[in-house]
């Protein structure tokens, strides 16, 4: 039986990340997966915060997610590092613990609310990879060649011992025809958490210097797959652009931009250019270019008129 | 219990500076960030409906949430006023 999904947008995403949101939700229906959105979703939360604060808040807000899409029938598809590990582990503890879940469905009760355990948390690369098939990625995606990519994998797509969301990570950049440039930084966080408690550390000896390892390579873009290091990566070009005027000029990107391309839309049909950390124009000329749906300079003018800065 | 404890006294809980905006914004709005009027537009651009079907479109998921923490406590524990979404403690 085919798997269905709800895909949980976490905070970042329906918020900073409009282009992403619309890629997954567009791209992932043409190759055959059933997704919907998981409606009525808070932050996921996030267990760096809330575990140290009070484990039972952790445990119940994830279960407050988790049930929307149990309610749905269908399983949870996360399109972040972050969000994954945080509903992936709840949902692991309540399932291993009975005395757990009685607990949260105790909290949940004051709203009329109860969870049961029934579904399964799966990473966007897991669906990608395992429902959808990389063999099928490689063959039908339309490949990508000359474009490329810096990887930011993040901290948390490395949960699993045996590093499969890793591999699903670099795998399927390949299946595009993307090359993925080495810039030695890739294993660093990027400094969300160390936000928490310092954010000039944060910025500057996490952030900066993987932004300054990856503008030396000058790649195309900067790839990942993770909403809150998106977050931190934005949070801190646009700190050091206002203190330093630091110009970073990669585009960061979300791997379902890529997917999406390969799959035969076009950057404007999933507003591409919007909202952007650095400029995205080289690059959609390239993939342009490359897929051979480059525009004309009328329809061009049309399509960048009124961006927001 | 001033009376039988006159010299007990409320406990100052250390949040982290950060995590206190992002708690108050959690339990308002359901999630970090709210959605602006560029966004709006950057949303429609991508072919989406301005507003996520996220809390932010659902205020009675935010109503659940409150109704939650209340149960759990965890706002007492940490000095947050609710209702007036203020830390207790500066």
């Amino acid at each position: 039986m085919t798997a269905k999904y709800s895909h949980f947008l976490g905070c970042v995403m329906p918020t900073k990340m409009p282009w992403a949101e619309a890629a997954i939700m567009r791209t992932l229906p043409k190759l055959g997966v059933d997704v919907v959105y998981l409606e009525r979703s808070t932050c996921c939360p996030r267990a760096g915060v809330w575990i140290s604060v009070d484990r039972r808040v952790w445990l119940t807000l994830a279960s407050f997610n988790l049930l929307q899409a149990e309610q749905q029938g269908r399983d949870v598809l996360v399109s972040c590092n972050g969000c994954y590990v945080t509903l992936f582990e709840a949902n692991k503890v309540l399932n291993a613990d009975p005395k757990a879940l009685e607990e949260v469905n105790k909290y949940l009760g004051a709203a009329g609310l109860s969870y049961h355990g029934n579904i399964r948390v799966r990473h966007y690369l897991e669906v990608l990879y395992e429902d959808v098939g990389i063999e099928r990625i490689r063959r039908e995606a339309k490949k990508l060649t000359g474009l490329r990519v810096a990887i930011h994998p993040g901290c948390h797509m490395r949960i699993w011992a045996d590093g499969h969301i890793l591999r699903y990570f670099t795998e399927i950049i390949d299946a595009l025809g993307v090359e993925i440039v080495p810039y030695g930084l890739e294993q660093m966080c990027c400094g969300l958490q160390s936000n928490l408690a310092d954010r000039e550390f944060a910025t500057y000896e996490r952030a900066k210097k993987k932004l300054d390892a990856i503008q030396e390579t000058e790649v195309d873009g900067l790839v990942l797959v993770c909403a809150g290091c998106y977050d931190q990566f934005e949070r801190a070009v646009s700190t050091l652009r206002k203190k330093d005027n630091y110009d970073f000029k990669v585009p960061v990107i979300h791997l379902a931009e890529l997917v999406a391309v390969a799959f035969g839309m076009t950057p404007d049909e999933f507003g591409m250019r919007y909202m952007r950390t650095a400029p995205v124009d080289r690059l959609i000329e390239k993939l342009e270019r490359i897929t051979g749906t480059a525009r004309l300079p009328a329809e061009l003018a049309a399509a960048t008129e009124n961006v927001p800065r | 219990m001033k009376e039988l404890y006159p010299w007990r006294k409320a406990v100052k809980i250390p949040l982290p500076p950060a995590v206190k905006p992002q708690l108050i914004r959690h339990f308002t709005i359901g999630l970090l960030y709210p959605v602006t009027d560029e966004l709006r537009e950057a949303r429609e651009k991508a072919g989406l409906d301005p507003v996520p079907p996220t809390a932010h479109r659902y205020r009675d998921a935010v109503d659940d949430i409150q109704k939650i923490v209340r149960a759990i406590g965890v706002d007492r524990n940490v000095g947050l006023d609710l209702d007036r979404m203020e830390y207790k403690y500066k």
